[in-house]
């Protein structure tokens, strides 16, 4: 063992006083250990060590490395002093040196008194002399939450007095309520603090209390610590470049967020940033990795008392799940629990203190964090604090119709009414599980409740009678029940609450402030900022809170006053609204404020409205000042671009039927075109949008269109958006006859084939179907390479186009001909391309395949692919010269199993009779096919085509050799009907020895007449005799007859007769009776006549007495 | 098991009216063998090659009849047959809810079969086009040729694992040999192939080739060679193995009349056996004609013209006698027939004499053969223990010879007899001997490329394992007792280490296991669900060698 490495650690601290060393050390085979000792320094250390068995070298530096680190954490140092170079809390003691000169005992009594109080004895060091005893850092939280002033001086004595929790509270406080004269102790707390979370508060405390260059140098603290691209595009002014570079960093994980923090506080006072913030923290995911930092930024929110930010944050916590859930409790390190996002056991306090945990925003979390909201939105209200409508309305703008909608539901519960388990339906309202708008908007709703924090439910009848009867309501407090939202909600199910609610007179409160008759809790704070109505209905994304707005804004007392200061871009802004509510609210402003006089623009934002009246009373208002109008061209542009289909098509024939001015017209061009140009994103509105403006245009613009300089038609070109670039090449496709097509860049053109918006590819084909021949011609690998596009309009479109290439040019089409073939022998790429590739080569190009030979037309033919087989076909019926192909290949191909291809070799054979005929011998083969449908062919063609003459006695045989069936009959009939007597004896013997039973049955009717009076023939046939005989039952006619002829031949003369008992002397040991019978029978016969052996004994009949 | 070739080409027959010649594609992966010559004998090989190729394609096993579709069927029409059934209980709305209902159903199966029948169409077309196009999928293992200094042999196996057909040609079979090189080599065999047999004619010039180079007349583009690969199932191979170890065992031998294996056939086609036992009964008496019983029927056959040669009584039952429908082509072509018979329910060998020609047909002793009819004669167990040096020794020289008897190796190498036969046993029952029973030798025929892996095959699962070492080493008793229906009990007892086993079963006249218990854990876990235990296997094991005529 040799040392490699060692180090002496040292801590010192009161009384310990310990050393750690550690050795790292080579074992030999490049084998590495890592031991350590540790222990009171003098004393005798204990020892272990890291590595249970040797490592390589690598993993033991890496070991050794993160002991080292780790107790470098812990406090150890590598000097002797045993001074830990890391600052500890302990060692941090701010500078307490300031004067409290505020004098609290003249403030009024209250809340900030009290605090004051308690803060003020607890300096001093006093005991409290309150009835209730508050732990002192709530105390400091307490002052920090209203933001009292005049505690700063008592938070910065305070400081030293805790633990960590104590002077985290100091700090948040402090930022929260300190002026220019706490900074001083929270620039200490910053940049000394060893708690980066306290320090960090008191960064952000510094950014509230800051003032002019101060603030300024501060915030480029946290510019440079941003990382360098960040800070670049930061730094130079770049939202866009910005927001990209976000979007790039979200979207690939990235170890670490911690610019998160700092480019959120950046935003605070770089306004710009903070659209990319809001983006940015709506997009993040609640999850590892991120979450800590989406955690941080809510508190900095919080502390900032950034609203927009908060209420996001908040709302995402409501709508998203909580990561993972897990029930072991807190404390416990032990035990397990399954956590499926994971999909391990693990214990989620130790996997959550891990640095790279795999675990994030638990349920507890989820819960805790809904909580804190709830409180702080309660707190603000329950003191009158004007922020909780900030707050309020940044947690309701959060929420997205698209997103969040629920219907209203019901459902049935059995609930025990005392008696019984009575079926009880209960009834959720829309968007029941939206628990912070319901609570902000109806949360003191008498028939409204929160069903376990998470759900919202309408009181059923028996609830609310029994409300009813405890506590019959204080006028006060009852609420209209059929009015507002509620109406909506119990409308909805179409009950009649009426009775379940007693009926109750509204409540005349004083005339400033309206019924509230939504329950909303806290209306008067609402009142008070009658404009976070506007900014609802504006801004918000859901119909209850548009409704809400709408209700109390109309009611509101200075409604009229609000009016007015309503202006044209307001107006505008609440009719363009997407939604109803917001739109009808625009239009009657606007009809109010504007009638008659109206702006181009604002006529024009009612036309997109939403709101059908409002497009209604758009175009009755276009069409009374059209003249004025129409000289606007921005306004007729925008008419071009109207949003709604049926405002376009009015718009349309407006246009069509005033004369413009050919300046406006231009201008009109120009501007469409520039508009065209303005869209950067593809959807599916977009799309229909462009496309209808862009058919719009070129009905009523056409010839102005052609105007349009061809740089900006090739910017049209460029342009990222799909339909864009399809109404650039429509303007290019209509100036046609100006320009001259060949200008046009090569590679453009075919990039557009391979444009992945299918119109665009389209229209490239058709604009290249309408260049010149000779332009196409220089074109030719450009076209061949897209001949064989995985998109099949390309290639389908292409054909034609290449048909007349290869027309004009020969040498094209042969080329790509050749190029093409070889594309059909493999497998395809995308879809359809054998098809179309085959019928291309089919058609347009069947007149260039003479360069194919007979081998690639055979390689096609017996590819795998019918796409190419058919091509094979073309091959061989256009170019192929019958001389070229062998009888037996042809009839190989009559085999084919493409149907093309057997019916070109029938048609061979229809046309090439004479050579069929010379090599019938090879040709009848056909007849051997194993496709039914050729051998069928074959037959007729036979019958029809061969005479008599045509047909040798080898032929026939040969076909009836045959072992199919239907071939062999056919053979049979032909024989049959060819028959020649003086080859009757060929046939017999030929034929005899056929396996087949009907084959023999056939042969026995040669017998008679061709071995009849012929020992020499029977003896030649024997095994025909044979085979019939030994047939196991079988063929009973055919061995019948070969029994009558063995008899009759037999009897003739002793040579024949020994013959046939030779055979039949064998067939006798038979176990058929019958047949042993007529054996014996035609055995007995023969014997009486002539010398033959039989194995036959003649027992004597045995006579009885 | 996996077998790879490499064949030359495809086989091929080119036909005219003319000639015909066959060329068997051989595997190239082989050491080469090649064979060129001119049938004699054409007819009778027709005949003989055409039984060898039912032997390829034999398949006897028990097909359940197909129900799926019908179960289908029921399982679509049962709701409605229920509420037909139901119609009595509610008259009018039932019936009216029953036709409305069937109204759609009609409606909704209209569409289905609509949107479905392209589908169905085009998969029936696909199957029609598969069968028509790949037939040779249907070719289990494609026949062995051997070419040996005195004569040529094709051997194949059956599908169903149960038959064994070998068809040896001594040269006078061919008319003009040129050339020819001793080996062993599979060839390309298809169904095709069997159709072109049937052309073969005593008129026409017959040429038979078994060469690397083949005829190379492409008409369409197949490939110059044609790879591959089958996955023999071990069970296969076992049976192979077990046929041919099975022929170097000592028989029981007579000849038989061919027209007696015509009534044996006769019998068969004509009537068909319902129940058991389905056994062909072989009554051997010295000096009197053979006696076949056909079972259930007790059809005999007195073989009148074959009379029983040997000297001593027996009685010998083989089952899957319609395996025997093989051999009906040969009957007008064959002199005679040579029976093997090693034993009741032991494989038996059927060698037609056909001139220059002979067609041996094994039969295992079952057609299939599962578990019921285990425990019987392990065929693959070693004869005798013989050490290596010698089995090296004799197995170089037949490398040498090709063929010889054991006798003959003997004294070339100065060995004892017994033990060359026992060297030659062992080698095969690994498959790369053969014993001849026709000229009574052995022949070198190395069955695969690579040696077998005998002893992964020698048994089918560890419980035959551990029979064949109880029955060598544990004490055996059993005790058997005849029961009225003709089947057997078998009590007996194994005494194994710890404790003495009582299995005890019943054995049908058809030698199948009817039910069966042991006392064992692995019959109380898993009854007969998995075959019989070590120790049934063990008694039945010692029980039936007891019963081996010789």
């Amino acid at each position: 063992m040799r040392l490699v490495k060692q180090s002496f650690l040292y801590f010192k601290e009161g009384n310990s006083d310990k050393v750690y060393e550690i050795d790292l050390c080579d074992v030999g085979n490049d084998k590495y250990v890592v031991n350590f000792r540790y222990g009171r320094k003098g004393s005798t250390l204990k020892e272990g060590s890291k590595t249970p068995v040797p490592v390589p070298l690598a993993e033991a530096e890496k070991i050794y490395g993160a002991v080292e680190q780790e107790k470098l954490l812990k406090g150890y140092t590598t000097s002797e002093s045993g001074v830990s170079s890391i600052p500890k809390t302990t060692a941090f003691k701010l500078n307490t040196d300031v004067t409290i000169s505020t004098d609290w005992t003249l403030m009024p009594n209250g809340r900030t008194k009290a605090i004051l109080q308690r803060l003020n004895a607890a300096v001093l060091g006093n005991s409290i002399v309150n009835r209730a005893k508050w732990k002192l850092s709530r105390v400091i939280w307490k002052a920090g939450e209203y933001k009292v002033k005049e505690a700063a001086p008592y938070l910065i004595k305070l400081f030293n007095t805790g633990d960590a929790i104590h002077q985290y509270s100091c700090t948040w406080a402090l930022a929260r309520c300190g002026n220019e004269s706490a900074a001083k102790a929270l620039q200490q707390i910053h940049n000394e603090h060893p708690s980066p979370v306290i320090s960090k508060i008191a960064g952000a405390g510094l950014l509230a209390v800051l003032n002019g260059p101060e603030k300024e140098s501060h915030l480029t603290y946290y510019i440079n610590s941003l990382p360098v691209e960040i800070k670049s595009a930061v730094e130079a002014n770049q939202p866009k470049a910005l927001d990209t570079l976000l979007q790039e960093r979200i979207t690939q994980q990235q170890p670490q967020y911690n610019w998160l923090e700092s480019l959120y506080l950046v935003s605070v006072e770089r306004k710009w940033v903070r659209a990319s913030i809001k983006k940015i923290v709506g997009q993040l995911q609640l999850k590892p990795g991120y979450f800590k930092h989406i955690r941080a930024v809510f508190k900095l929110a919080e502390l900032l008392d950034d609203f927009e930010i908060c209420g996001l944050l908040a709302c995402r916590f409501e709508r998203e799940e909580a990561f993972f859930s897990h029930n072991v409790s807190s404390g416990d390190t032990e035990s397990k629990s399954y956590i499926e996002t994971a999909g391990e056991y693990l214990n989620p306090h130790v996997e959550l203190k891990k640095k790279n945990t795999r675990l994030a925003y638990s349920k507890r979390t989820r819960r805790y964090l809904g909580l804190r909201v709830n409180r702080h939105l309660q707190g603000l209200g329950k003191t009158n604090n004007p922020d909780y409508v900030k707050l309020a309305t940044a947690i309701l703008i959060a929420y997205d119709r698209n997103r969040d909608f629920k219907e209203a539901f019901s459902r049935f519960e059995y609930r025990w009414n005392g008696r019984t388990h009575a079926r009880v339906q209960l009834f959720f309202p829309q968007n029941a599980q939206a628990v912070f708008m319901h609570r902000i908007l109806s949360g003191d709703h008498p028939q409204l409740k929160l069903i376990s924090n998470s759900i919202w439910r309408l009181k059923s009848e028996q609830e609310l009678k029994g409300n009813a009867r405890s506590n019959t309501p204080a006028p006060g407090q009852t609420k209209q029940s059929d009015t507002g939202i509620f109406k909506k909600i119990a409308g909805l199910f179409g009950k009649k609450k009426d009775t379940a609610v007693p009926e109750s007179i509204p409540v005349h409160k004083q005339e400033t402030a309206p019924a509230n008759e939504n329950g909303t809790p806290f209306l008067h704070l609402w009142n008070k900022l009658p404009q976070s109505y506007i900014q609802l209905l504006m801004e918000a994304q859901m119909d209850e809170i548009h409704e809400f707005a709408k209700g109390a804004l109309t009611t509101h007392p200075a409604y009229d006053e609000i009016k007015q200061k309503l202006d044209k871009k307001a107006c505008k802004r609440l009719l363009l609204s997407s939604f109803a509510i917001p739109a009808e609210l625009g239009l009657s402003i606007t009809m109010e404020k504007y009638s008659g006089q109206a702006d181009a623009d604002l006529v024009m934002a009612m036309l997109n409205s939403a709101n059908i009246s409002a497009r209604n009373k758009g175009r009755q208002w276009a069409e009374a000042n059209r003249e004025s109008y129409f000289q606007q061209s921005d306004f007729i542009k925008d008419l071009i671009f109207a949003w709604h289909a049926d405002t376009a098509q009015w718009a349309k024939e407006l246009i069509k039927n005033s004369t413009l001015s050919s300046d406006v017209k231009n201008a009109v061009t120009g501007k469409s075109v520039a508009e065209m140009m303005a869209f950067i994103e593809m959807t599916a509105t977009n799309e229909v949008l462009i496309k209808r403006a862009a058919d719009t245009l070129f009905e009523l613009l056409g010839s102005e269109l052609q105007q349009v300089p061809v740089a900006i038609i090739g910017d049209l070109l460029l342009h990222p958006v799909p339909p864009v670039l399809l109404f650039g090449l429509k303007i290019l496709q209509a100036k046609k006859q100006q320009i001259n097509l060949q200008e046009l860049n090569k590679s453009l053109l075919f990039a557009l084939l391979q444009h992945s918006y299918a119109p665009v590819r389209e229209m490239g084909v058709s604009l290249l179907s309408s260049i010149s021949d000779e332009t196409l011609l220089k074109y030719q690998e450009e076209i061949t390479v897209c001949s064989v596009s995985s998109f099949q309009n390309v290639r389908q479109g292409l054909a034609a186009v290449i048909g007349r290439m290869a027309q004009k040019e020969k040498a094209f089409g042969d080329r790509i001909a050749e190029t093409l073939m070889p594309c059909l022998l493999r497998k395809e790429t995308s879809e359809g391309l054998h098809d179309d590739v085959s019928r291309l080569l089919c058609n347009e190009l069947s007149g260039h395949l003479q360069n194919a030979n007979k081998e690639t037309a055979l390689n096609l033919l017996y590819s795998n692919y019918a796409a190419a087989q058919n091509v094979g076909v073309v091959i061989l019926e256009k170019y192929t010269d019958p001389a070229q192909l062998t009888i037996p290949q042809v009839i190989a191909l009559g085999g084919h199993e493409n149907l093309n291809v057997r019916s070109w070799c029938w048609n061979f054979y229809k046309e090439q009779v004479s050579r069929i005929k010379y090599e019938k011998e090879a040709a009848i083969k056909l007849l051997e096919s194993k496709w039914q449908d050729t051998r069928q062919f074959a037959m007729q063609y036979f019958r029809d085509y061969f005479t008599e003459n045509d047909w040798s006695q080898e032929a026939l045989i040969t076909l009836a050799d045959s072992i199919k069936p239907d071939v062999e009959a056919y053979g049979r009939e032909l024989i049959t009907r060819f028959f020649d007597g003086a080859q009757g004896t060929t046939y017999l013997l030929k034929l005899s020895q056929h396996p087949s039973e009907k084959m023999h049955l056939f042969a026995t009717n040669y017998l008679e007449r061709y071995a009849a009076d012929d020992v020499a023939k029977i003896e030649s046939l024997e095994f025909y005799f044979r085979s019939v005989l030994t047939r196991v039952n079988k063929s009973r006619i055919a061995k019948n007859r070969i029994y009558h002829f063995l008899l009759t031949e037999g009897r003739k003369s002793e040579a024949a007769a020994k013959a046939v008992s030779g055979i039949l002397s064998d067939i006798s040991a038979t176990a058929a009776i019958g047949d042993k019978a007529k054996c014996i029978e035609v055995l007995l016969q023969l014997k009486s006549l002539y010398e033959v052996t039989t194995p036959l004994q003649v027992k004597e009949i045995e006579t009885r007495a | 098991m996996l077998f790879n070739y490499r064949f030359a080409g495809n086989s091929t027959v080119t036909s005219t009216s003319h000639m015909t010649g066959l060329s068997f594609a051989p595997d190239t992966l082989r050491e080469s063998a090649w064979f060129v010559g001119k049938l004699h004998k054409k007819l009778s090989f027709r005949e003989a090659i055409s039984a060898l190729h039912d032997v390829v394609i034999s398949d006897l096993r028990f097909k359940p009849k197909d129900k799926t579709e019908y179960k289908e069927w029921v399982a679509q029409n049962e709701a409605l047959f229920l509420a037909e059934y139901m119609t009595s209980y509610d008259a009018n709305a039932a019936n009216q809810r029953i036709e409305q209902i069937k109204a759609e159903l009609v409606e909704v199966r209209e569409q289905k079969e609509k949107l479905m029948s392209p589908f169905y169409k085009a998969r029936k077309k696909y199957f029609d086009y598969i069968y028509e196009k790949n037939r040779e999928a249907w070719i289990v293992l494609d026949p062995v040729i051997t070419i040996h200094p005195d004569e040529l042999f094709f051997e194949c196996f059956s599908q169903d694992e149960s038959t064994y057909g070998k068809l040896g040609c001594n040269y006078n079979v061919f008319k003009e040999i040129d050339d020819y090189k001793c080996g062993t080599t599979n060839v390309d065999y298809s169904a095709a192939l069997y159709e072109e047999f049937q052309k073969i004619r005593d008129y026409k010039e017959t040429e038979l080739k078994v060469d690397p180079g083949g005829f190379t007349v492409q008409t369409t583009n197949e490939e110059q060679y044609k790879e591959v690969k089958i996955d023999l199932p071990d069970s296969w191979v076992r049976g192979f193995l077990q046929v041919s170890s099975a022929m170097t065992l000592p028989t029981i031998q007579f000849d038989l009349h061919p027209m007696d294996i015509y009534s044996i056939c006769l019998l068969l086609r004509r009537f068909k056996e319902k129940r058991g036992p389905r056994s062909l009964r072989y009554i051997l008496e010295p000096g009197h004609p053979v006696k076949i019983v056909l079972e259930p029927w007790g059809k005999e056959i007195i073989c009148a013209r074959s009379i029983y040669t040997g000297n001593a009584k027996h009685e010998i039952r083989t089952w899957g006698r319609r395996r025997l429908l093989i051999l009906e082509r040969l009957i007008p072509v064959a002199r005679k027939f040579t029976v093997h018979l090693l034993g009741t329910g032991l494989p038996a060998f059927y060698i037609a004499d056909l001139g220059d020609m002979s067609f041996t047909l094994g039969l295992s002793g079952w057609t299939t053969n599962d578990w019921s009819h285990a425990g019987n004669f392990d065929l693959l167990a070693p004869r005798m223990t013989v050490d290596d040096t010698t089995k090296q020794k004799v197995f170089a020289a037949m490398q040498k010879e090709w063929l010889a008897t054991s006798q003959q190796i003997a004294k070339q190498l100065n060995i004892d007899t017994a033990k060359v036969s026992g060297a030659l046993s062992a080698y095969t029952q690994a498959g790369r001997v053969i014993y001849d029973l026709n000229s009574n030798v052995y022949r070198l025929r190395e069955l695969s490329r690579e040696p077998l892996p005998f002893e992964k095959l020698r048994f089918d699962n560890p419980r035959e394992e551990q029979a064949a070492q109880l029955v060598q080493s544990a004490e055996i008793k059993f005790f058997r007792k005849g029961m009225e229906d003709g089947s057997m009990q078998l009590t007996g007892t194994v005494k194994g280490t710890r404790k003495t086993y009582n299995p005890q079963m019943v054995i049908d006249a058809d030698e199948k296991i009817k039910s069966a218990s042991c006392d064992c854990s692995f019959y109380i876990e898993n009854k007969l669900y998995k075959g019989p235990c070590e120790h049934m296997l063990a008694i039945r094991q010692a029980f039936n060698k007891s019963r081996m005529p010789i």
